[in-house]
Order: C-alpha cells, then structure tokens, then sequence
C-alpha cells in the first residue's frame, strides 16, 4: 500500500532511523566523550551565574519594555464587550483568566474564535476577521483565496515551567525596526503577496508567539502594538461562545458523557483541571481521555493478572468508541477521536503498530492521550516508550 | 585501605548520573544530530555539546521520557544558535566524528520513493519543517514535540496539523508554491 500521510512518507526518509543508530559501531568514541565531558572544568559553576545573570537583565530590559509598549496602545472597545452590565464571572473562570497572560488583539472587526488551555498553563487562542466556518476558525490554507489569508491571527503561550527551563537561551529582543521588542520575527512563508510571520514577545514573565499574515511590516507592527494584556473580566467578555463558563461545566460534562461506558468508580470531576476547561472541545478531549485511560489501566491490570474477564470487559467497553456521541462533533474539529479509537482498536494486541516495529499500548497511550496529567496512572510497562540502551539492537 | 578525597563520592554519583543519560538517550540525540547537521564530524560536536550542557546542568534534567525531550531541546539550541565553529572548540568529539563517518557508510540510503518530500521539505520554513521532522524522524508524540519546542501539546498538535497541510501542497502542486520562499528575517542569536 503506498502511504499517503506525508509524516509516514517522511519517516521513509529517515537518515539514520532509530534502530539503525542504535545499532551503530562506535567502539571508543562516545566513551573518549563521556571521559572528556567529565574532566571539563572550565569554570561550570561560575559561567552559569553569569549566565543567569546576564539573561536576567535581558529580561527585565525586555519586560520594561514590553510594559511601556503596551501603555502605550489606545484601547479600543472590543467585540461585544462593551456598554452592557459587566457580567459575574464565577471565581473558577476568573482564576483561568488570570493563569492566561489574558492577551486580547484589539483591532476593531476582530474577535476571538477559539481557545484552549491545558492544564499545565500552555495555551493558544485563534483571532478572527469575519465569518469563520464549522470548526470556529478561518481556512488556513497556503493556496487558499488571497482574501482568507487577512483573517485569523493564533497567538500561543507557554507554562512558566517551560520557560523557566527553555527561556535561558540567552535571546533577547532583536532590532526589527517595528518599534516594538521582539524576541524572535520569523517569515513561515509567502503567498499570493502575504507573509506568514510569528512574532515572539514577552508580556510580564511569559513569551507568547503570535502568527498571522500580514500584508507587510507596516501591518505586522500595527497588530503586534494591538496585543493588548486586559483584565479578567474584559477577557472573558470577549470569549466565544464554545468556551464552557463554569457555571454550566456539570451539565456539559453530563452531556459529554451520554452514550459512553465508564468504567466502575469512574468520577469526572476529579479529572485535573476538569473545573477550569475552557472550549467544548477541550473538554472534551479531557473526558473522553480519563474514560480511556482508565479503561486501558483496568485492562492493562486485567492482563497483568490474568484476569480474562475483566480484560474482556475493557475490550469491549473500549470497542464502542467510534460511536460514542460527543465524537461526533469532536472529529470534525480535530484528530483527537480518531487517535483514541486506533489506541481502541490496539487492544486486543496490546501494540501500536503505525507501520513500525510495536510500541506497547499503555505506553503509547500513556504519552498519546497524557493520562498522568490526566491523573490516572496506567500501571506496568506505562513509561516503557523509552529510546534503546546503548550497544542494544532493539528498537525499545 | 584507601579513604576517597571530600566530594569525590558526590563526583563519582554524577559520573554515574551521566553515564546512565547517555546510556538511555545518547544515541537518540546523535541520531538527531546527524539528521539535521552539515556532517558526522559536526554532529558528533553537537551530540559532545549538548551533553556538556546536561553535565553542567545534570540536577536541572528531568526523569524519564521527558529527559530526551530536554535534551532534544538543548541540541535544537545548539544548532539553531551556534556556527558551527563555535561547536567545535571543545574538540570533545573528534574520535567519535571520525568512528562516525565509517559507521554511516554501512548506512542504506533512504528510500528512492521518498526524495520528493525531502525537496519539498525545504519548501518549509524551519518551524514548520522541524515539527514535522520531530514527528517522523522522531517519532515524537505531540505533547513531546511541545516539550522539545517549548510549546503546549495544544499549540503542537495544530502546528503539526499545519505544517504537514502545508508539505502536503508542496508535494501536490510544486509549481503553485515556489512562491513559498522560506526567508529567516532575523533570528535571534
């Protein structure tokens, strides 16, 4: 069969694929390298305060900065925001807002189509000019009309977790000529005379990217001063009406839920973070994951014992997925059903295949759907999806 | 009976720590060297400064899987912020480069059907191209390739989307892209 998906396609191109590097004669030098790395005692401790320190300044240069940029925007009402009574936002939703750099793109016709935030603190929201299709957002198309290309902007964050562990890079702002401090000014591309650009900046201690196409630098600068830090309740204002408020978190999750066999004991609302999700399709994604994982740790227990009933049971409960209700919806928006059905259908094998040698299924799951983050713990063999042992010929 | 100087047990223990890093991930990141660097002999420099860098920050390094995912993301560092003379003054890695270049010679050749996508790829710009590569060469999950990125598992779940929508025209329609010029308009250093 010749593949189609141009992941798999690549993955034929591989260089040097996994195993084959494993396999690799090299008898004296990754030691001769390790002895060497060892016997380095060029100042460790020393250069890496400086380096912290140096990378401090840069990013309180930056933030002073970035703050005096902001301060700098006239405000502009926003969406459908303004003039009526300032809705009660449940203190679960305001705490969300606030653990987001509450970041909004204030240009008058654009509005919020879409945002998620995971539970570590990453997240993403998508602007919109206009009308916007099935899925809430814009086409994005390269070879789309010209005309689409105008009308979405996707601004992503990071956790702080991440940053801190990523940020000290030793990047700082580079001179763009926008007049406004940029971290990083990339081109993805051009088409049809518009750039695909993703600008990055910091506001206060996070970095957020933000991509869009712009016509040129003049616009990009225009965009990058709109991005504007707002307060909680003028954030949630302006979001779209998939976001879940709190308040109708329970029957969403009842909703959710219909059509689907849970597990025994299976309580939603212990799921981390379930209370703070913030698009029906994120929800989603967390609901539909814990029924998983939890099945697959009960299978996966099932097996360890030898306990065929109970591994039937799991199976089979599992099998329904491609008709469970919520995906209905859920696999016109994403990818997210379609993965959990094929982790479904690796049951009864207890491996994930995908055209390569196996992968134990929990352990694929495990870091496939997130189940720890999910706060279920699959059991044996979960974090086996480990790279091969030096010297070894096996592929895990 | 020998009594060891003040600290070489704590020495001893991170010699330990490092041997048993690139034990389990060494190989993985020289893969991942070799796959995007000029050369062996530069991938092999790569491969000695990224594990300098985690000798140097051994107690930063996270446990399990997410180990490899930190030290994806130093090499990626390592070769988006560093020239490659740079890479080589620690000359960590000669011996290596050099057993390298007679290991990869015993190499087959990717497959002759897979040469379009690899020209097309370079119609992709470095973002684009280096979350897809993650994914196929890899073999990253999303959530892994947004620790590798320093991104969500969200963000790198619809920029994979993206970019393999993305290589995908390229590969249909070659002629209607050349249009896509990957320009880096300024990268940090």
């Amino acid at each position: 069969m010749t593949p189609t998906d141009v992941i798999e396609i690549l993955g034929a191109a591989n260089p040097l694929p996994r195993g084959v590097a494993a396999a690799l004669p090299l008898p004296a030098g990754e030691s001769e390298l390790l002895r060497g790395i060892v016997a380095d005692r060029s100042g460790t401790t020393v250069r890496a305060v400086r380096v912290h320190r140096r990378v401090r300044r840069k990013f309180a240069l930056g933030l002073a900065v970035a703050v005096a940029a902001v301060a700098a925007v006239t405000v502009v009402p926003f969406g459908g925001g303004g003039g009526g009574p300032t809705p009660a936002f449940a203190a679960a939703l305001v705490r969300f807002a606030n653990s987001t750099p509450r970041l909004l793109l204030q240009i008058p016709g654009w509005h919020v189509v879409f945002v998620e935030q995971d539970p570590s603190g990453g997240g993403e929201m998508h602007f919109a000019r206009g009308r916007v299709n099935a899925q809430g957002m814009p086409a994005t198309s390269l070879t789309g009309e010209p005309s689409l290309l105008d009308r979405y902007a996707q601004l992503n964050w990071g956790t702080n977790q991440i940053e801190r562990r990523f940020i000290q890079s030793g990047r700082q702002n580079i001179p763009t000529g926008l007049g406004v401090p940029v971290r990083r000014l990339q081109l993805e591309g051009r088409a049809h005379g518009w750039m695909d650009v993703i600008a990055s900046l910091i506001f206060g201690n996070r970095e957020v990217s933000l991509r869009m196409t712009v016509k040129n630098m003049s616009d990009l600068r225009s965009a990058l001063l709109a991005l504007t830090q707002v307060d909680a309740t003028t954030w949630l204002e302006a979001m779209p009406p998939s976001v879940i408020k709190s308040a109708n978190s329970g029957s969403a999750i009842r909703q959710m839920l219909e059509g689907i066999p849970l597990p025994p004991g299976f309580d939603a609302t212990k799921i981390p973070g379930v209370n703070t999700t913030q698009t029906n399709y994120y929800l989603g994604t967390e609901l539909t994951g814990a029924v998983a994982c939890t099945w697959i740790a009960d299978w996966n227990q099932a097996r360890t014992s030898h306990n065929t009933a109970a591994e039937s049971r799991a199976i089979a409960a599992m099998a329904t997925a491609p008709k469970w209700p919520v995906f209905r919806w859920m696999s016109r928006q994403g990818a997210w059903p379609q993965v959990l059905i094929s982790y479904a259908k690796a049951m009864r094998s207890g491996e994930v295949t995908e055209g390569r040698p196996g992968i134990p299924l929990v352990a694929a799951v495990n870091s496939g759907l997130g189940c720890a983050q999910l706060g279920v713990h699959l059991g044996p063999g979960s974090n086996d999806f480990q790279p091969v042992p030096l010297g070894s010929t096996q592929i895990r | 009976m020998t009594t060891d100087p003040p600290g070489a047990e704590n020495a001893r223990a991170r010699e330990q720590r490092l041997d048993a890093l690139y034990a389990a991930h060494g190989r993985s990141v020289l893969a991942y060297a070799v796959r995007r660097a000029a050369d062996e002999d530069d991938a092999a420099d790569v491969l000695a400064e990224t594990f300098l860098v985690a000798w140097r920050r051994l107690d930063d390094i996270p446990s399990g899987d997410q180990a490899l995912m930190w030290l994806y993301a130093v090499a990626r560092r390592i070769l988006a912020n560093q020239t490659r003379g740079e890479r080589r003054r620690q000359r960590l890695a000669e011996r290596l480069g050099r057993e390298l270049v007679s290991a990869l010679e015993t190499v087959a050749p990717s497959e002759p059907a897979a040469v379009p996508i690899v020209a097309a790829l370079a119609g992709l710009g470095p973002d684009d191209r280096e979350i897809v590569l993650l994914a196929a060469w890899e073999e990253l999950s999303p959530q892994q390739i947004g620790a590798v990125l320093g991104i969500t598992q969200i963000a790198a779940r619809s920029r994979l989307h993206r970019a393999r929508k993305r290589l995908r025209a390229l590969l249909d329609h070659p002629a209607e892209v050349d249009e896509v010029d990957q320009l880096n308009i300024q990268e940090a250093v």
